[in-house]
């Protein structure tokens, strides 16, 4: 079964305690209630781009959302949703807030928008150790960008109880880290060729200039790569 | 003023301090209070689960008056409990660009730009992510000065 792993192309976080900053620098991503007196003084959400549009035409057969964990705040296994941002062409890496998906544009509710049902909102459990951490069922959002959304797969990130009166929380990397980076991991069927591998990677628009460098090139007499697209891994 | 350990007695001084038992009330929330209690001065860090990459997170830092010595030696109790729980490394926020200058004035410090005004792009939020070695050793420099 071919796979492909997809990075994520935008991502930051939304902070519900100061609502009108933008994160999008940030070299990680994370859902997360903190209280340190009075209120609380952590309150985070995430978003998170993924651009699917290759597999235009292929068969999704699974997908899961991999991040690296590296930090757990409280004694972690509580709840989490992903849910299907919904302006996944509108929101600005270097612009959005709680309160503003890009400079001047409010979000229809403050915190992100979202949508539970097409597809339906995934609960997962957060995990107790820090490291790889695969979330499942992400093969409908992956289908739904390819019919519906240009190919954009945007995920919405939140506690599943955002008032626990405990610390929660996990924090992952992001595209700024540089590795390690948050991904989709999308299992696939391809009807249109004998040679899943063959699938065109020309078409791109994006800047990865942020990103770190391919592996060279293989030896003499190997195969060449097809790609120099490093956002992308392909994997028979 | 020295500092000591939180002990269950300054849980009701502590909570009047912080303003929330949720600061107060929780396993990860480690407590060091000024020698005359939490009234006087209380800091609070955070002992995030281990792991490879994991850091003590400074939290909450209330000093009754302007005593900066105060305020360091409850920084540096914070950190020594956070050695002494394995950590080598702790992380803070800080919101106010005067603070930040304040800080950098006494330490050496690396903080990273992690939240910008959407409309300028000026950077309104660092992180600072210290050594815990350096930052006890240079805490004690601060508060022997």
């Amino acid at each position: 079964m071919p796979e492909l792993t997809v990075y994520a192309t935008t991502d930051c976080y939304l902070s519900g305690v100061s609502k009108d900053t933008n994160y999008g620098a940030g070299p990680y991503a994370l859902s997360r209630i903190l209280y340190g007196g009075g209120t609380k003084v952590a309150w985070e959400r995430s978003l998170g781009n993924f651009d699917v549009s290759e597999l235009a035409g292929a068969t999704i057969t699974a997908a899961k959302l991999v991040r690296r964990v590296w930090s757990i705040t409280g004694p972690g296994g509580h709840q989490a949703f992903v849910s299907r941002c919904t302006r996944p062409a509108d929101w600005v890496e270097n612009q959005a807030t709680w309160n503003q998906y890009k400079s001047g544009s409010n979000w229809t509710t403050a915190g992100g928008d979202f949508d539970d049902t097409t597809p339906g909102k995934i609960t997962y459990t957060e995990p107790t150790a820090t490291g790889d951490h695969e979330i499942a069922g992400l093969g409908p959002y992956v289908e739904d960008a390819l019919a519906n959304r240009n190919g954009i797969v945007s995920l919405h990130l939140r506690l599943a109880d955002e008032d626990p009166d405990v610390d929660q929380g996990a924090a992952w990397r992001t595209k700024e880290y540089g590795s390690d980076v948050w991904r989709l991991v999308i299992d696939y069927d391809d009807p249109l060729s004998p040679d899943p591998g063959r699938r065109s990677f020309a078409r791109t628009t994006r800047d990865r200039s942020a990103w770190p460098a391919r592996p060279a090139a293989p030896a003499s007499g190997a195969r060449p790569a097809r790609s120099t697209r490093p956002s992308m891994r392909r994997r028979r | 003023m020295s500092t000591r350990r939180y002990t269950a007695a300054d849980r009701s001084a502590a909570i009047d301090q912080l303003g929330d038992r949720r600061a107060v009330d929780q396993a990860a929330h480690r407590l060091h209070v000024a020698e005359g209690g939490p009234a006087a001065g209380v800091a609070l860090w955070v002992e995030p689960l281990p792991g490879r990459d994991s850091e003590a997170l400074l939290g909450t830092v209330k000093v009754a008056v302007e005593d900066r010595r105060l305020f360091y030696q409850l920084v540096a109790a914070c950190a020594q409990d956070a050695l002494d729980r394995g950590f080598e490394r702790a992380r803070f926020t800080v919101r106010d660009r005067r603070l930040l200058l304040r800080i950098q004035r006494d330490f050496i410090i690396e903080p990273q730009a992690i939240g910008r005004d959407p409309e300028t792009g000026e950077a309104v939020e660092w992180e600072v992510s210290v050594d815990l070695q350096d930052a006890l050793e240079q805490l004690e420099g601060a508060i022997g000065a």
